[in-house]
């Protein structure tokens, strides 16, 4: 399968996707995973990957996985997409062992609204196109926005753009804090969550190899509960993490 | 031959158990899609569709023929080890498969056919056959109980429509066993697309009244792409999103198959 780019409207980043002649189920649940890579991931950037691979896995497993299709973007002070959209059986968990290099500073926000408006509009291509389509965003971050283009009414707009439009069945948007230990750190993210319009903010105090492979399980079951629900109009029930 | 073929069959809303089916596959001449609508007065007829279905499938994927006669020898055996009730096959069957530079295309019972045309200027052809007196002549008759239903039905009509306007009307009965099924043919070079349906589709009605099946058949036959599942996506949209907004409603079961020959 090949991939084709598609520009975002206003941004300087687009995405890449699986030609949509070339998809053969009748319903994809689009998932979108941006993965913060900072410099100060530095310390736990392996387990980062390890919990990309965790979910990979996961999903690959899952009886839903000619339905899903996964897209991962790293950002630091911009975006790097590791791979576009693309059916999950096609997904080698080995591809990801070394994909994530730290870099310099935070594009929370850039990230948001590139992996926002990328499955609003690759989800309106393929519900053209007869798919019966909803989302999930992950945005995993360790630390605050300083290096935006967008502001986080701009990805609120997508968001509601998104909804709006009724292409989507559904969209789930969740935002993690790893590594939060200082509160003004948790509080700036808790605002980013609101001003934006993320549906959760799950956070995590730690980022060892046990409290991201609990976040790994967290998003492969958040997938699979929103994988199951499209077809019935709403978006998959909210876990406990 | 990349021949691509996809099925799709749902529940009408006034049934309680869907007694439609579809399947398709790939037989020595190319691929194959099979339709099967169960009598909705006959007792598990659910069962019977799907095994004339089966013992057609059965058939196609051997052979570049489809013998009434030893499909339903070999369907009344399974049914008959199953002690199925008698009647349970009673059932309409189409098939469309390929052989060669042709799609073989075969009607027992009731059913519509449209063909697409390869050429862009020209339009999509659709038979509706039926019988007067709503009593399909099914394969299942093709035993003791043929000269019972010839006496008393058997007066099968076919209708032509080009792009969705009825053309030309014609009787076709039936008065010997072999006219049971209704065989043409056509040539792949002519036609892109095949596609073959259970009466189900001359079931909608929007504000009580019905609706015409050869424009059910356009919007089925509207697919967007031709990958994978072409005809469920194209089936599942119209029917899930566009029939609510045009008021349409189908109470009987749907079953279809589309069959797309690759150019030779």
């Amino acid at each position: 399968m090949s991939l084709a780019t598609h520009p975002i409207a206003k941004s300087r980043y687009g995405f890449s996707a699986t030609r949509v002649a070339d998809l053969g189920a009748t319903e994809y649940t689009l998932v979108a995973i941006a993965a913060d890579t900072s410099g100060s991931v530095h310390p736990f950037l392996r387990d980062i990957e390890g919990c990309l691979k965790e979910v990979v896995r996961a999903c690959r497993h899952s009886p839903r996985a000619d339905q899903l299709m996964l897209r991962v973007v790293s950002f630091d002070d911009s975006l790097d997409e590791m791979h576009g959209f693309k059916p999950l059986p096609g997904c080698d968990v080995d591809d990801y062992d070394g994909c994530l290099s730290v870099g310099g500073t935070t594009a929370l926000i850039d990230a948001a609204h590139n992996a926002v408006a990328s499955v609003a509009t690759y989800g309106r291509d393929l519900s053209d196109h007869d798919f019966d389509v909803n989302a999930i965003v992950f945005v995993i971050t360790d630390g605050c926005d300083n290096a935006s283009a967008a502001k986080a009414a701009d990805v609120a707009a997508a968001l509601q753009a998104a909804r709006r439009e009724e292409a989507l069945e559904a969209i789930t948007t969740i935002l993690v804090g790893v590594n939060v230990n200082q509160s003004q750190v948790s509080q700036e993210l808790k605002r980013v969550h609101t001003a934006v319009g993320f549906d959760r903010y799950v956070e995590l105090d730690r980022a060892d190899a046990s409290a991201l492979a609990k976040l790994a399980d967290f998003v492969s079951r958040s997938i699979s509960a929103q994988s199951q629900a499209l077809g019935q109009g709403s978006a998959g029930s909210a876990l406990t993490f | 031959m990349r021949d691509r073929a996809d099925v799709y069959f749902t529940m009408g809303a006034s049934h309680q158990v869907c007694e439609d089916y579809a399947l398709s596959g790939r037989g020595p001449g190319g691929a194959f899609v099979v339709v099967s609508d169960g009598c909705s007065s006959a007792p598990q007829t659910d069962v019977g569709a799907r095994l004339l279905a089966h013992a057609a499938a059965q058939q196609l994927r051997t052979t570049s023929a489809l013998s009434l006669d030893a499909l339903i020898v070999r369907a009344a055996a399974v049914a008959r080890h199953l002690t199925l009730a008698a009647g349970a096959l009673d059932a309409t069957l189409l098939a469309a498969w390929r052989v060669g530079s042709r799609v073989e295309i075969a009607v027992a019972g009731d059913g519509v056919v449209v063909a697409l045309p390869r050429a862009p200027e020209e339009a999509p052809v659709g038979w509706r056959v039926e019988d007067e007196d709503q009593a399909p002549g099914y394969p299942a008759y093709t035993g003791d109980r043929f000269d019972a239903y010839c006496a008393r039905y058997g007066r099968r009509r076919v209708s032509l429509s080009r792009q969705g306007v009825e053309v030309s009307r014609w009787r076709q009965p039936i008065r010997e066993r072999k006219d049971l099924c209704l065989r043409w043919s056509l040539p792949v070079a002519a036609v892109s697309g095949l596609l073959i349906a259970s009466d189900g589709v001359a079931s909608f009605r929007r504000d009580d009244e019905p609706v015409e099946p050869m424009a059910i058949a356009a919007e089925l036959t509207a697919f967007r792409t031709t990958t994978g599942a072409f005809l469920q996506r194209r089936a599942r949209r119209f029917l899930g999103r566009t029939c609510p907004t045009l008021g349409y409603a189908h109470h009987d079961d749907i079953a279809l198959g589309a069959l797309l020959p690759e150019a030779a």
